[in-house]
């Protein structure tokens, strides 16, 4: 495997650090109303209802609470998305950030199937996880394959 | 005059040959080692994760149904005559019974006092004092509070769409029988019942947890949080969190845990109960009676004794005395 590391265009190591932000406020508001659940503002109708999801049996996963492991992967994906780590020379780096995206990726498509077809509610800020997630998984797969070598960039 | 870029590629395609071959060969289209363009795996996984969602809409779209409203579908409305049995206690019972059980201990709701009242408007738009129950339908202790707060409540109005229920069958006293307020309506004009059954008597598809069922909404929430504590239920510990069966009568009574104990009801059927009912001899009867007679007193001081005729009845008067309620 080449290990050497690719150029990653300045928009991606912005837009990525942005949507991690985004991503840590929403997961820190989701952990925060998991221990105030009166907190929790949200549209309540037919389809979103944001207080059944976060209570439901499918907000845990292994005995830990969904907002927890949302949180924590925002965290760690704030820090590997902040323009010091994209200038990180260890290629190890850029293999967790994108391994990461994707674990995220497929999480968000389980916590979907959980909404639509068990919970049957959807919940505002999850899905603001989710879309926030997807973008990322977009530009990683966009800009982390060349960077990676695994395929080649339009520059090279 | 400037050249047109027909005549710039004319100009170009014009050069002498040894010219031509120092430049750089056209370069290919972008390639990954196996020969895919870059953005190839871009548009994969943008339509992968967008065909899979799509899949999932439609599947909830076919399925239909709103969210989970009853327990795995298998609703089962109470019959007539355990509802009548349940609703029409003889008066002469409560009275004999009183605060009085042979053979359990009967807790009756905590007074609190300065705290702000708990109102709605009920179906007549008069604003009255409110009742909140929040429990479960897996939950023993909810099992035995409801018996007592059914038989209580119809004293001052009508249930309808009572449905019958169980507690979780693999818990402590496995497989109570009681009854559910998830779909169950209470009207009187002299206050407003609301329930809240956070979840099912089952596991979810997952088996972490007991399938959710009702959520409370943040107001009710912020109820639980405030009252179902150690501040204002004596020996509740912080590590026990909120416990249900909760309930607060207009935030001047509080009822946490069940106030008889379940295992009265343990090895015996709805049925067997509820024709119980009519014999205050009965042990079970005695329990349920005398936590309805405590709460009945609860809802009286509510209400200014009204009706007057269940308020100043024997059984109520002994549990106001016994609550030290005027």
């Amino acid at each position: 495997m080449n290990r050497t590391l690719g150029r990653v265009p300045t928009w991606a190591i912005a837009t990525t650090f942005i949507l991690s932000l985004i991503g840590l406020a929403l997961s820190t508001y989701l952990t925060i109303t998991h221990f105030r659940p009166a907190d929790l503002f949200c549209t309540e109708n037919g389809v979103f209802n944001c207080g059944l999801v976060t209570n439901s049996g499918e907000s845990r996963f292994i005995g830990i609470p969904v907002a927890f492991l949302g949180l924590g992967t925002y965290v760690v994906m704030t820090v590997l998305n902040s323009p010091w780590m994209w200038r990180a020379k260890n290629y190890w780096i850029h293999v967790a950030r994108y391994v990461l995206s994707i674990v995220s990726m497929c999480f968000v498509l389980w916590l979907i199937t959980a909404e639509l077809l068990i919970i049957k509610s959807l919940c505002l800020y999850c899905t603001g996880v989710h879309i926030v997630t997807f973008a990322l998984f977009i530009v990683l797969t966009q800009v982390s394959l060349p960077q990676l070598g695994l395929v080649r960039s339009r520059t090279e | 005059m400037a050249k047109s870029p027909a005549s710039k590629k004319n100009t170009a395609s014009s050069r002498p040959a040894t010219q031509a071959a120092k430049r750089a060969p056209a370069r290919p289209p972008v390639k990954s080692s196996s020969g895919r363009p870059a953005g190839l795996f871009t548009w994969l996984a943008i339509g992968l994760v967008v065909v899979i969602v799509a899949a999932l809409v439609i599947i909830k779209v076919a399925s239909g149904g709103p969210a989970n409203t009853g327990g795995k579908g298998t609703w089962v409305r109470t019959d007539p005559t355990t509802f009548a049995q349940l609703t029409s206690v003889p008066l002469s019972v409560f009275n004999t019974v009183g605060v009085t059980s042979t053979v359990e201990q009967v807790s009756p709701p905590i007074s609190i006092k300065g705290q702000p009242p708990l109102t709605a408007r009920n179906s007549s738009g008069a604003t009255v004092p409110e009742i909140l129950y929040v429990g479960a339908e897996y939950c023993p202790y909810c099992a035995a509070q409801r018996w007592a707060t059914i038989i209580a409540l119809s004293r001052f109005g009508t249930w309808s769409n009572l449905g019958n229920m169980t507690s979780y069958a693999h818990d402590v006293y496995p497989s109570t029988p009681t009854f559910t307020f998830v779909k169950a309506t209470y009207k009187s004009k002299y206050l407003v019942f609301t329930s809240v059954e956070e979840y099912t008597n089952y596991l979810n598809a997952a088996g972490t947890n007991y399938q959710l069922l009702q959520a409370p909404t943040k107001e009710e929430l912020k109820l639980v949080e405030k009252y179902d504590t150690p501040k204002f239920i004596p020996g509740l510990s912080s590590s026990d969190g909120n416990p249900i069966p909760f309930m607060t009568f207009d935030n001047k009574f509080l009822v946490s845990g069940a106030s008889y104990s379940p295992d009265t009801l343990t090895n015996l059927t709805r049925t067997a109960i509820a024709t119980g009912l009519s014999d205050p001899t009965s042990p079970v009867t005695d329990a349920i009676i005398a936590s309805a007679n405590y709460q009945t007193a609860a809802i009286c001081s509510l209400t200014n004794n009204q009706p007057s005729n269940v308020c100043t009845s024997t059984g109520v008067m002994a549990a106001k005395t016994a609550m030290k309620i005027k």
